[in-house]
């Protein structure tokens, strides 16, 4: 009897890939989490390209590692850990980037004005002028409330989810996405008032 | 419940951010995937057969062949040698039967020690030298103080100075012993005669020899009648 995999849920994919090496199911699991996963990362870094490396990168490491994953732990979990672990490293790539490139100007002390080719006004429409001063704000916000308040405000994750993808407990993870709120809504007091 | 308390009170943020355009992948993001997930493959393949070249049977016996050799030699090479000490950078060697003796006075005092229990072979030497004197006393008491002037400290120490510095640098057990004549002999390879033992010698003038002859006659007849007395 033949199987529909698109009737299969993620961990039944994974495991008929893990036993089978049958590659279609990963080619089901990448359709299904490509796009969430590009949101989330898109989110934290605020890069297209570089986010769409990191999915890449993602889905590359859940191929080849398939399997290190164990049937205990739900997939989405085990594959947002991934994702969020290889954010934060380009992250923090980025911002190095960005003030070794600065310092290259030569004098400390002056400030520069630098173009940002990710916002273009003149391309962008009403929702995605204001979807690009949320994401400035975002992206103002402290690494670690920011990426709980993503999996939890813009990917909806319940709490215990959100725990297991950072490593930390329930406590922690309400502590910082409520921290990371009260920021949020500081910077974007302005759009609020409007 | 406190958790509803605060998505209530951030209710404009969740709100916002909800609203939020979802961010889609590329659309060529699945064939970009594949084509890296197949180039991986073929870079493990690649890898493999590297490695599986290396352990073939044709190249693994010389290979391991080599590597026996390599490691003998190594062990041949590290047992044979010797750690040679650059004898300039050495530390002399200290002898501990040996004792320093800096203080020539300590000599001495074990000598004078040594002749208050045994008379030796030097002293034996100056009183044969005093003998002779008295039995050349006719030639006069200035011959016999000259005589005896020339056994003065200073030459009794040059006689021990003469004696090899490594007799006078004793064990703490064994006191100083001076060398018998026959042992300076032995150990200086030329006999001591009477000739070379500094002695003055005086020609007396005609009239000097008949002093020292009436002299003697007056020695030799006062010995006499002491005798006759006792």
């Amino acid at each position: 009897m033949e199987i529909n995999l698109h009737e299969l849920t993620d961990e039944e994919l994974i495991l008929e890939f893990q036993q089978n090496d049958t590659e279609r199911a990963f080619e089901i699991l990448v359709h299904r989490y490509k796009n969430p996963l590009t949101n989330y990362v898109f989110r934290f870094i605020g890069n297209y390209d570089a986010c769409s490396d990191v999915v890449q990168e993602t889905m590359i490491k859940v191929h080849r590692y398939k399997d290190s994953y164990s049937s205990v732990a739900k997939f989405s979990t085990w594959i947002y850990t991934i994702a969020g672990n290889l954010a934060r490293t380009e992250y923090k790539r980025q911002r190095r980037r960005q003030f070794i490139s600065i310092s290259d100007y030569g004098d400390e002390h002056k400030t520069f004005d630098i173009p940002d080719e990710a916002y273009r006004p003149d391309v962008m429409t009403d929702s995605g002028i204001k979807d690009e001063i949320i994401q400035r704000a975002l992206l103002k916000v402290k690494d670690a409330y920011r990426e709980a308040v993503i999996l939890r405000d813009v990917q909806g994750m319940s709490y215990e989810e959100i725990a297991e993808i950072l490593k930390v407990n329930e406590g922690t993870v309400k502590s910082r996405i409520n921290r990371g709120r009260a920021q949020l809504q500081t910077l974007l007091k302005d759009i609020y008032n409007e | 419940m406190p958790v509803k308390d605060d998505d209530k009170k951030y209710n404009d943020v969740i709100k916002t951010l909800n609203q939020l355009q979802e961010v889609k992948a590329p659309a060529d993001f699945e064939a970009r995937l594949m084509k890296k997930i197949n180039s991986e493959k073929y870079k493990e393949k690649k890898v493999q057969t590297i490695w599986n070249q290396f352990f073939i049977p044709s190249r693994l016996i010389p290979s391991a062949g080599l590597a026996a050799a390599a490691i003998i030699v190594f062990f041949v090479v590290t047992l044979n040698s010797e750690e040679l000490e650059d004898p300039l950078q050495m530390e002399p060697r200290v002898r501990e039967d040996i004792m320093e003796i800096v203080d020539y006075d300590e000599i001495k005092l074990e000598r004078e020690d040594k002749k208050q229990k045994d008379e030796s072979p030097l002293e034996k030497r100056t009183n044969m030298t005093e003998s002779s004197v008295t039995e050349d006393r006719g030639s006069g008491e200035r011959m016999e103080e000259e005589v005896i002037e020339s056994f003065t400290d200073d030459e009794m120490i040059a006689d021990i100075d003469s004696v090899p510095t490594e007799s006078m640098i004793t064990s703490t057990t064994e006191p100083i012993t001076l060398p018998t004549e026959g042992e300076t002999e032995m150990a200086t390879g030329l006999a001591i005669s009477k000739e070379n033992l500094n002695f003055r010698q005086i020609q007396l003038s005609e009239e000097e020899q008949e002093v020292v002859e009436q002299l003697r006659q007056k020695v030799q007849i006062q010995a006499a009648d002491s005798l006759k007395i006792e």
